[in-house]
């Protein structure tokens, strides 16, 4: 492998100016980045180390938190700020990876994390992710940990972060910079489903750099939490994983965010499906009736058929809880 | 006696915490190369182009191999060496017309027998480079058609009939209760800490090699006779080794080729195998389908034990699972009847992993009982107290000691077994159901010759030296108490070398021997020196001043014990009993292990810490078993999908619940003047079955299958 160059900008700006250049490749805490290259990913020639940027704050911005791109996954867990306002964030970190990890993962590369499916990971394979119209062998052969949502005839590969899901339940907007443009993209807009086109992961356009996250403070965040389904206690991902941000007032559903994990090709929510439990109390039935619309297209397999059960007993266990406190 | 009875902690504890222990992947000599090998997709297969021409000019590239040079690496295959080697072993037994064809050796030729297989081996001055290079190798295979032909029923095998049945003549009343259900394992992968690696150095036509093995001698009479030199020629060492659990207890053809590269190249050779390689070139545990039946009398007394295997090997190699071999001997029927039918597939060679035989097979037929006792509506403590064998019955020989009956009592005391209900569902807590299981476990006690020598210094200081290996289970420091305690010296003042073939002979580490053979050589060594010093000296005075007084530089002595025959009067075995409780949140599928309590029967404890880690490691291997350990294979084209540690669980540290081992440490009054036998695997069989139990007697619902499926653990 011939060895990278690495560059360490110490502004945006200038990491900006270097990710213009081809064949250059953007390194927040490697630990997505380094992994797919010891698994002998090509690499880009060029590596830009963002370590050195200014973005690292987490702090109350007008009716949003905002954290920084480059802040660490245990920071994020472990920040007084999150745990107050939005605690769903914070349970669904911690339950990622291992603490050496998290310690290492950013905000930014945890949102542009890739699949876990183990046909992409082992380069020998064909697959339509890593090596554009190649094939997919997981669609005649999937295994365990493959989606049941949002797959395609293309890629059938669960999307991984347990992070995101939480971002998507809690509404939070990702805000990006180029070289001379910048915006804010909605979580629940920002994955591509694979479709024919399984390689293109995001909407981030080409070059951009993620600046950070905002989270609007809302009463219905402030009682929001994350439940993880796996085959063991910790340090693998979700077979199935929920998030869900809950008001009730007078025991009726005033507001209600659910985003799946595990499950689906991008972090899955359905704003219609939630319509369906405001104003009404929460009960088995209307949770159930809620699980069958998400589930209603789902595309299952003998090897995937069960995440529909753990899906539906996290949702049952989570929603209790949070109807609780 | 030797009263060494104490909690030593390891000897080489801090040496292997801090990296100074060095392992075969760490000798560093100038001048040294690495090899890394290429792995077929696919099998079975033909190699129809291989393009190694890119590979081979990269710089740092020092040689490329392809089934095309063989010759220039004097690379043969022969009965001879299949015979010394891992894909011989079992293949007597098995007996067909494959197995007198040239077993599987690496680039011999064009045919690919299984995924994984290696089509190339680069050799380069780094392992990067070496890994570049593999990159760029280019080939095409044709893939050929594949059907299974019809099993093979083997003969004899782990010195047990594979088909056997046989009545006995304890009385019994007529059968009134049968079942009779379908058990699977699944494939398993070793994957010990520390990846196989060998290092060969040639030196004016010698050869010395650092390898992770469990056996040194072995390894060499295989390497010699591949490299046609006699073995006095070779010198293989393994000082340590990061855990092996079978993957290193037979020999495989890396070992020699690592030899051989180094040979064809004049540069010592460095050849590694990574984490996907560990899950094709070493062995692996292979799945299994087991049928069992069980008929009893109305007082639960087994009329008649069937036990069927339907178990794999590969194209041309001989392991496969012998999981009667407990159902033969553990418990009294009538009738026992026992089968093995082995399908040959184009995988790898599976070989013996941590209680080979017993683990997959006490999982069929310890759930069984629990699913007869269900039954019967006895006590499943009570159902195999009934059915308690006396004596070997298929041996015909009476048990050198036995007190299982003891192991029963104490585990059922400790876990609070009072509390099980009959009636399943019945316990909960904290929103879950809380079962409870129990399952027996029993391993054979061998043990082969071995030989200790002892080199006692003028200062006082000794060296304990034997070939044996320490592969995690702590002998380095079972010889330096041995030894320090027979001499009444200080452990500070000795130093104990292991694993090193120009040491006396000791027996490969497996089957849980190892200490039963080594320790009485030990022990035996001992008294020599202080016979010699006797006669030299006179008795009288501390060790020091004895030597001291001999006025002699240095003394040495060897040792020896021949260990055990296969026509022993007494059959030798360990047994034991688990007991487990586990907590389900049947909404979310959430198993817990809450507790687990192994109550054992193996002679004389020697070391109670590293006893107890060697059973907790057991345990944890079953519930590895039970809870998530699965290999699965792409049925197109048999290639391993999770065959690295991301893809592969096993378990992690907040798995595993609280594990309460208990010794009964009652001396074996015949095995050996220690009274001890070994333990290595003792912990593993029986543990996945008294979880299912557990978990049967949580949700009413019967896993037949490990690792446990969520069908079983999410309630409707
Ligand atoms: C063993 C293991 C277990 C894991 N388990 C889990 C788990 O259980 N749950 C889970 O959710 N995750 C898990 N992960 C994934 C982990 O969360 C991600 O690897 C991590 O969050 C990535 O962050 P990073 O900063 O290290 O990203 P990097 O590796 O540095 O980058 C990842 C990607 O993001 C891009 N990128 C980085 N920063 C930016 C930015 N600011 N703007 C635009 N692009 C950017 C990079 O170019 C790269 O493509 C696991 C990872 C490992 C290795
Ligand atoms: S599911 Fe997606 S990632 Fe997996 S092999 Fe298919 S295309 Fe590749």
């Amino acid at each position: 492998m011939a060895s990278s160059e690495w560059l360490f900008p110490r502004t945006t700006k200038a990491a900006l100016a270097e990710l213009e250049i081809p064949d250059t490749t953007a390194v927040a805490g490697g630990t997505t980045v380094l992994d797919l290259l010891k698994l002998g990913f090509s690499s880009s020639s060029r590596l830009v180390d963002l370590s050195r940027l200014d973005m690292r704050e987490i702090a109350v911005v007008g009716r949003n938190l905002h954290i920084g791109a480059m802040v660490t996954n245990s920071t994020v867990a472990r920040s007084d700020l999150v745990l107050q306002s939005h605690p769903a964030l914070s349970e669904a970190i911690l339950m990622g990876a291992s603490e050496q990890i998290r310690n290492a993962a950013s905000v930014g590369g945890n949102l542009m994390q890739a699949c876990r499916c183990s046909y992409f990971r082992a380069t020998d394979w064909p697959c339509n992710r890593r090596q554009p119209g190649s094939g997919c062998p997981a669609i005649s052969n999937p295994m365990a940990g493959h989606a049941v949502l949002g797959t395609s005839p293309h890629c059938i590969a669960t999307h991984p972060s347990d992070m995101a899901v939480a971002m998507l339940a809690l509404d939070a907007m990702v805000t990006w910079k180029g070289q001379d443009n910048e915006g804010v993209i909605s979580v629940s807009d920002f994955y591509r489903l694979p479709g024919k086109e399984p390689h293109l992961l995001s909407h981030l356009p080409e070059g951009a750099l993620i600046t950070g996250v905002e989270l609007p403070r809302t009463r219905a965040a402030r009682n929001s939490g994350y439940l993880k389904l796996r085959g063991r206690t910790s340090y693998e991902f979700a077979s199935a994983s929920v998030a869900a941000a809950l008001e009730l007032a007078c025991g009726e559903v005033c507001s209600v965010a659910i985003a799946f994990g595990g499950v689906a090709t991008v972090p899955w929510r359905d704003h219609e499906a939630e319509a369906t439990l405001l104003g009404r109390p929460l009960s088995t039935e209307a949770t159930n009736e809620f699980l069958d619309r998400i589930m209603v297209n789902a595309d299952l397999r003998s090897e995937t058929i069960h995440k529909i059960g753990l899906a539906r007993g996290a949702l049952h266990h989570l929603l209790e809880r949070l109807a609780r406190s | 006696m030797s009263g060494i009875e104490s909690r030593q902690p390891r000897v080489d504890a801090i040496d292997k915490v801090t990296g100074r222990a060095v392992y075969a992947a760490d000798v560093r000599t100038s001048d040294c190369l690495v090899a890394l090998a290429l792995r077929s997709p696919l099998a079975p297969a033909r190699l129809k182009r291989i393009d190694v021409a890119v590979a081979r000019v990269l710089p740092g590239v020092v040689d490329v191999f392809t089934h095309l040079d063989a010759p220039r690496l004097d690379w043969t295959s022969s009965s001879e060496i299949d015979a010394l080697g891992a894909e011989g072993l079992g293949r007597a037994a098995m007996a067909d017309s494959a197995s007198a064809q040239p077993a599987y050796r690496p680039l011999i030729d064009d045919f690919i027998q299984f995924a994984g297989q290696w089509i190339a081996v680069v050799v380069a001055e780094t392992i990067e480079v070496a890994r570049e290079a593999l990159g760029h190798i280019v080939f095409e295979l044709d893939q050929l058609p594949f059907e299974p032909a019809a099993a093979i029923r083997p003969g004899a095998f782990f010195g047990a009939d594979m088909q056997y049945g046989f009545g006995s003549d304890v009385e019994t009343g007529p059968t009134s209760v049968s079942v009779s259900a379908n058990y699977c394992t699944p494939m398993q992968l070793h994957q010990p800490m520390e990846p196989t690696a060998t290092t060969a150095i040639w030196n004016d036509g010698r050869l010395t090699m650092y390898d992770s093995t469990q056996g040194v001698h072995a390894t060499r009479a295989y390497v010699a006779r591949s490299l046609g030199i006699p073995e006095d020629r070779v010198q293989v060492q393994a000082p340590f080794v990061g855990g092996g659990f079978g993957a290193k207890n037979q020999i495989w053809p890396h070992q020699a080729l690592a030899a051989h590269l180094a040979r064809a190249l004049g540069r010592p050779v460095r050849l590694q195998l990574t984490r996907n390689d560990m899950a094709v070139a070493s062995g692996h545990r292979s799945g299994t389908r087991q049928q069992v039946q069980l008929d009893a009398d109305a007082q639960g007394h087994l009329t008649r034990l069937r036990h069927d295997s339907h178990v794999f090997t590969s194209l041309h190699g001989g392991f496969f699972e012998p999981c009667g071999l407990s159902s033969l001997m553990l418990y009294t029927a009538r009738r026992i009847d026992v089968s093995h039918h082995v399908t040959r597939l184009p995988i790898p060679t599976p070989t013996p992993f941590r209680a080979p035989g017993e683990t997959p097979g006490s999982f069929a037929l310890e759930t069984a009982l629990d699913e007869l006792a269900h039954a019967t509506g006895l006590d499943p403590v009570e159902l195999r107290l009934r059915n308690f064998a006396e004596r070997d019955h298929y041996h015909g020989r009476d048990w050198s000691s036995n007190h299982l009956r003891d192991c029963y009592r104490i585990g059922a005391e400790r876990i609070g077994w009072e509390r099980r209900q009959a009636i399943p569902r019945s316990l909960r807590r904290d929103g879950c159901l809380v079962g409870l299981g129990m399952a027996t476990t029993a391993y054979p006690a061998p043990a082969l010759p071995a030989g200790v020598r002892l080199v006692l210094r003028h200062n006082g200081s000794l060296r304990v030296e034997t070939s044996a290996t320490d592969i995690g289970t702590g002998m380095r420091t079972l010889l330096a108490q041995n030894a320090a305690s027979n001499l009444g010296i200080e452990i500070s003042q000795i130093s104990v070398h292991l694993g090193d073939s120009d040491l006396p002979e000791a027996p490969t580490a497996g089957r849980s021997k190892s200490t039963a053979s080594v320790l009485p050589a030990c022990a035996d060594a001992c008294r020599n020196l202080q016979s010699l010093l006797d006669a030299t000296v006179g008795s009288g005075g501390t060790l020091l001043e004895r030597m001291n007084k001999s006025g002699l530089p240095e003394l040495t002595v060897e040792g020896r014990a021949n260990g055990l025959s296969a026509g022993e009067s007494h059959s030798f075995y360990s047994f034991g009993a688990h007991f487990a409780e586990v907590e389900l949140d049947e909404k979310i599928g959430r198993l817990r292990v809450s507790r687990v309590v192994s109550v054992l029967d193996c002679g004389t404890i020697l070391n109670p810490q590293l006893a107890e880690s060697q059973i907790r490691g057991g345990v944890i291997f079953g519930l590895g078993m039970a809870l998530m350990e699965e290999a699965t294979r792409h049925p197109q084209t048999h290639r391993i999908l999770n065959d690295n540690l991301a893809d592969y669980a096993v378990p992690v540290h907040a798995d595993i619940p609280p594990i309460d081992v208990v010794f009964l440490n009652k001396p074996d009054p015949i095995i050996n003047d220690f009274g001890a036998r070994g333990l290595g695997e003792i912990g593993l069989p029986g543990l996945a079955a008294a979880l299912g139990n557990a978990l049967f007697n949580a949700t009413n619902r019967r896993a037949r299958s490990v690792p446990f499926q969520f069908d079983i653990l999410l309630g409707s």
